[in-house]
């Protein structure tokens, strides 16, 4: 039977080890306990946001928890309930225009999908007009624009007005990254900006609610 | 306060390096010593392509003159903005890791070229590592002759070589700052992170191969500790007043590490090398990316004068309050720089001189290496330029 308690402590702690034998213990008998696995993964994962703003944790484990979250959605794969949904509902993220840095995007996706969100990955160097289209297509309400260059502050102001012009004003946005600092959602027209994974996770929440 | 327009190109450079050592030392400086943290942004603003003029040297000494023609800075950083990417070489070898994107802006990969089972022949025979493994992924490397090896090698040494002569041209020309003989080291770690396994690799490396992770951490420092002694015992007390500073280090991997993984993997080697600095009278450079407010406490155990921090996304005022003992390189905002006016960018600079550079301990620098189009422009370099070199503290 799951041990849900060990296993949240274990994938809070980063313990690929125990992790990997209680998740293939789960789908010993073909997955029946494989979605309470996947929770106890998501409030583990809820415990590594916290450890990173209290300053035990860092990047490196940021990179290796969605890592760790990605080898857990694979083995529970089989197993988990399909077609109903999550708890926050979809939203998108993207690495903007002219900008292929991917590890923070991934480090905040998979954040934002332990703490329930399904989100639409556009990838890297996404121009506005793909993100637009995806967005009218998934009835995206919250986006997410990452950028680690100076330059990608003008493709998110590019993003942001290109919603604006096709009509989608309610559509929140977010930004964050390297080049983004007090004032710049301001600059681009962005609703927030994230200073950290769990500052995003925290904003997309309340913008879900 | 001196005017440098009657000064010979020694004089001037002989000026500069004190401006920079009396900033260092937190003596009250002639001036505050200006940095232009410089590295694409020269080539976008001449105009001309990046990868084609480092591949052509006396284009790029052309570009380099050009620049500081233009703009009255204290320093170029010559590694920075010419020879950090020997891609002549790698060209030889078949292939880099970086590119350029449309706006001519450098661009480098995250690479992992070290594979996950291959942590025993880095650790335990590092020539065969270095021959069978790490030098045969170059794309052209296994197919190679030996003739082909050392014309490549040869390749390396005439990069090394125009490194030098473009500093020197610098200092003896037009009396600026450009580095040249200092020591340079870099911590273990940062060759995982740079070399063999990327940010990403390396940093599940930390959790996934620690053992292997801290196995050539403990060994590589031994080495490199080996290495400083050997030009440490060979190099007089004080400072060296040819250079703008003695020993440098160039930190990036400090960007993912927490502070448990930063005290084992990184602090020893720096500790090591910067408190033998300081007994003797030496100043250390560190060329920081990233933040490092959360290891502050370890910069600022050493003496007052020893050490001298880049200020990239830390709020420099704050750095200030809490680390007394370190001297900062930092205090314009590169967003600013670039989209700006004059008058804004020259009132940041006032500000940071005013608060935190009137008794020393502070080098004027843009926060970020300037690459991209709009990370500065050149009414705005030229004001902070003049604005620097004119105001009296």
């Amino acid at each position: 039977m799951l041990d849900a308690k060990k296993l949240a402590e274990a994938m809070g702690e980063l313990d690929e080890d125990t992790v990997v034998e209680i998740l293939n213990g789960v789908m010993e008998d073909g997955g029946t306990e494989a979605q309470a696995a996947m929770d106890a993964c998501q409030a583990g994962m809820n415990k590594v946001g916290d450890l990173f703003e209290e300053g035990e944790y860092f990047v490196g484990d940021l990179i290796y928890a969605g890592e760790l979250m990605k080898q857990a959605v694979s083995i529970l794969k089989s197993g988990l309930i399909t077609g109903g949904g999550t708890a926050m509902g979809r939203m998108l993220m993207c690495t903007v225009k002219d900008d292929l840095h991917d590890i923070g995007k991934n480090i905040v996706i998979s954040m934002l999908e332990a703490s329930g969100f399904e989100v639409l990955d556009l990838g890297i160097d996404v121009p506005a007009e793909k993100i637009v289209e995806a967005v009218k297509e998934n009835d995206i309400k919250i986006v997410a624009l990452s950028g680690v260059l100076t330059l990608a502050i003008d493709s998110m102001k590019n993003t942001v007005d290109a919603l604006k012009a096709n009509g989608l004003d309610d559509v929140k946005v977010i930004i964050g990254g390297a080049p983004v600092g007090e004032g710049t959602a301001e600059v681009v027209g962005a609703d927030a900006w994230g200073r950290s994974p769990q500052d995003t996770v925290r904003i997309c929440r309340e913008w879900a609610a | 306060m001196q005017d440098m327009s009657k000064m010979t190109p020694r004089e001037k450079y002989q000026y500069r390096i004190k401006l920079y050592r009396d900033a260092q030392s937190w003596k009250k400086p002639d001036r505050i010593p200006f940095c232009a943290n410089m590295f694409n942004w020269m080539y976008i603003d001449q105009g001309v392509s990046y990868m084609e003029t480092v591949r052509d040297y006396d284009k790029n000494h052309q570009v380099i003159e050009n620049f500081v023609q233009t703009y009255n800075v204290d320093q170029v950083n010559v590694m920075n903005c010419v020879h950090r990417n020997p891609f002549i070489v790698s060209d030889a070898l078949g292939g880099s890791s970086g590119y350029t994107d449309n706006s001519e802006a450098l661009n480098v990969l995250d690479r992992c070229i070290v594979n996950d089972d291959e942590f025993d022949q880095l650790n335990h025979n590092f020539p065969e590592f270095s021959w069978t493994l790490f030098f045969r992924r170059f794309p052209k490397a296994k197919d190679m002759t030996p003739q082909e090896i050392v014309h490549a090698m040869k390749l390396l040494n005439e990069f090394y070589a125009d490194k030098a002569q473009t500093s020197m041209m610098l200092r003896e020309k037009y009396g600026v700052v450009a580095e040249v003989d200092y020591y340079y080291f870099m911590c273990a770690f940062e060759d995982l992170f740079q070399l063999y396994r990327g940010m990403k690799n390396s940093s599940i490396d930390l959790r996934r191969h620690k053992a292997q992770v801290e196995e050539y951490v403990d060994q590589t420092t031994e080495n490199y500790k080996a290495a400083f002694d050997a030009w440490f015992e060979s190099t007089p007390y004080g400072p060296n007043m040819e250079e703008n500073c003695d020993i440098s280090t160039g930190i990036l991997a400090h960007t993912v590490l927490n502070r448990k993984q930063f005290d084992r993997l990184y602090a020893p080697l720096m500790e090591y090398i910067f408190s033998k600095a300081a007994e003797k009278g030496k100043q250390v450079l560190v060329y920081a990316e990233g933040s490092w407010d959360r290891f502050g406490d370890f910069f600022n155990q050493f003496p007052k004068g020893t050490v001298c921090m880049m200020v990239e996304q830390d709020n420099i005022f704050e750095l200030r309050a809490k680390y007394p003992n370190i001297s900062l390189m930092g205090g314009i905002d590169s967003t600013l720089l670039g989209l700006g006016t004059p008058d804004q960018c020259v009132a940041q600079a006032k500000k940071v001189i005013d608060e935190l550079g009137k008794d020393g301990g502070l080098i004027l620098q843009p926060n970020k290496m300037l690459s991209f189009p709009n990370d500065c422009s050149r009414e705005n370099l030229k004001a902070v330029c003049d604005f620097v070199n004119s105001y009296e503290i």
